[in-house]
């Protein structure tokens, strides 16, 4: 995707100049002529720098600037003073209002588009350096929201697949709840929102289900219907998740009669890959997002399995296509292609390695767990 | 503008003018619901026609919403909900937390 650039300046051929030169490099130029106007079209249209003349008639670009940096949507947006005056005060006053630098309106345009591109290059690395020591952060603390490892029952085998976005961590978040040698929860659940943020409140949602999880537990209480209105009660009254919410799937694998249990909260139907009839079959939960009313409306529902059966859980983000430019979220697609695979009879790394192909279209992290009856 | 605004028998109707409607939007969509419904007892209908694509964190600034509007006595409703993203509503249950209508001549019926 082109970088975007808002150039502000009062005098049109100015603009229309430098407008030419650098969508000829590959970027996505918007021309203004006034403050006023470079403030309109931020509203709706954020950009990757903003360059801007000094002296305008109306407003100049000092005010211009301050008033960006008291936007907190707008003041981290990349600014250089473009100026034919090179005086030192003016470029002093020009730095200290956290301009980047300012270009000189006699600089050959060469040595312009030189310097754009050197700050937007400055701009991703100093962006990926931040995420890069996050994750070194996260990793040292030991923040996980997805297990690292295939879960191994006596009658069953949990596989994982989860897929983060451009490499960034997301709201999908996965546990296995082993409770003795018989009970095991599988929990995947997705937190609406994306990257950091959605990551961030991941690890309050996972602890609230661990615990509501283990309480109910410690009660004799084996319902995940139960389990989740317990989980969904603490939600809905803590305030620090008043505008977080999340979808849930709960399922409870009894390995001792191989019969699972399942629930739901506003996620996507379970599917069950019955391997006899080589045909999948949907299990719609009834539960709402979790949290947003006092009573979710959760049901329960047994899932009856034999050897050879697969079950699938999966989150939004694995249902997300592209075709011909145009982005839609499609379940039939993706069952099509989860059966085509599943009939080919190959493990649960080929099947993900063919439908998460880099063809495939993806705006979120995306996780897709297979609990396989053996 | 990405939102259009007018006024129908004291209902404000909002028109979202979003191809798609995802993260890069979902942010600034959530302020301006909280912009516009500052009054008591709100009453909004959001007309989805032009939005072709919906991602969650978008669905989730509509659920901020409408939980900002249910708590001031207010109501909201969704209208002209493209097929797709009709079907993910469905299939999440979404449909049971919104009021949804076909065409604003409804919702302005059930709202007003």
């Amino acid at each position: 995707m082109s970088k975007k650039i808002l150039l502000v300046d009062d005098e049109p051929f100015q603009l229309r100049l430098m407008q030419k030169v650098l969508e000829q490099n590959g970027f996505e130029v918007a021309t203004v002529t006034s403050v006023k106007e470079a403030l309109e079209l931020l509203k709706t249209n954020i950009q990757d720098l903003i360059i801007s003349d000094i002296e305008m008639p109306e407003e100049d670009g000092f005010s211009f600037r301050k008033k960006l940096l008291e936007n907190k949507n707008l003041k981290d947006i990349p600014f250089l003073f473009h100026t034919s005056h090179n005086k030192e005060i003016l470029i002093d006053k020009g730095l200290a209002l956290k301009a980047i630098d300012y270009i000189d309106k006699n600089t050959p345009i060469v040595q312009l588009v030189a310097k754009v591109k050197n700050i937007l290059a400055a701009v991703v690395e100093q962006k990926e350096k931040s995420i890069h020591e996050l994750k070194l952060i996260a990793d040292k603390l030991n923040l996980k929201n997805v297990p690292n490892k295939k879960l191994k029952l006596k009658n069953f085998e949990v596989d994982v697949f989860h897929k983060t976005y451009q490499n960034h961590p997301g709201g999908d978040f996965i546990d296995f709840i082993k409770i003795d040698d018989r009970y095991t929860f599988i929990v995947l659940g997705d937190v609406m929102g994306k990257k950091w943020g959605a990551w961030f409140f991941s690890f309050t949602f996972l602890s609230y289900i661990r615990s509501a999880i283990r309480l109910c537990v410690f009660d004799g209480n084996l319902s995940v219907a139960q389990i989740m209105q317990r989980i969904n009660q603490v939600i809905h009254v803590d305030e620090f998740l008043e505008d977080i919410y999340s979808t849930l799937s709960l399922l409870l694998i009894d390995d001792e009669t191989g019969s699972i249990t399942y629930s739901g909260a506003s996620d996507l139907p379970l599917l069950k890959y019955v391997a006899a009839e080589e045909d999948i079959v949907q299990f719609k939960s009834k539960g709402l997002l979790l949290g947003f009313f006092k009573n979710g409306n959760f049901n329960e529902q047994s899932i009856p399995t034999v050897i050879n059966d697969r079950l699938f859980l999966i989150s939004d983000g694995a249902i997300d296509f592209e075709a011909k430019g145009v982005k839609k979220t499609d379940l039939g697609v993706f069952l099509k292609e989860l059966k085509k695979e599943l009939n080919k009879n190959i493990v649960f790394e080929e099947i993900t390695e063919s439908i998460f192909n880099s063809q495939k279209y993806q705006v979120d992290d995306c996780s897709l767990i297979q609990i396989k009856r053996i | 503008m990405d939102y259009q605004q007018k006024t129908v028998d004291n209902v404000l109707v909002v028109n979202i003018n979003l191809p798609e409607a995802s993260l890069n939007q979902s942010e600034d969509f959530k302020k301006y619901l909280y912009d516009v419904t500052t009054e008591t007892s709100p009453k909004l209908v959001l007309d989805m026609e032009q939005i072709k694509y919906m991602d969650s964190s978008f669905i989730g600034a509509l659920v901020v919403g409408l939980k900002n509007v249910l708590s001031k006595g207010g109501e909201m409703a969704l209208i002209n909900i493209n097929a797709d993203v009709m079907a993910l509503f469905e299939l999440t249950r979404l449909d049971k937390v919104f009021k949804i209508y076909n065409n604003l001549d409804e919702a302005i019926l059930a709202l007003k």
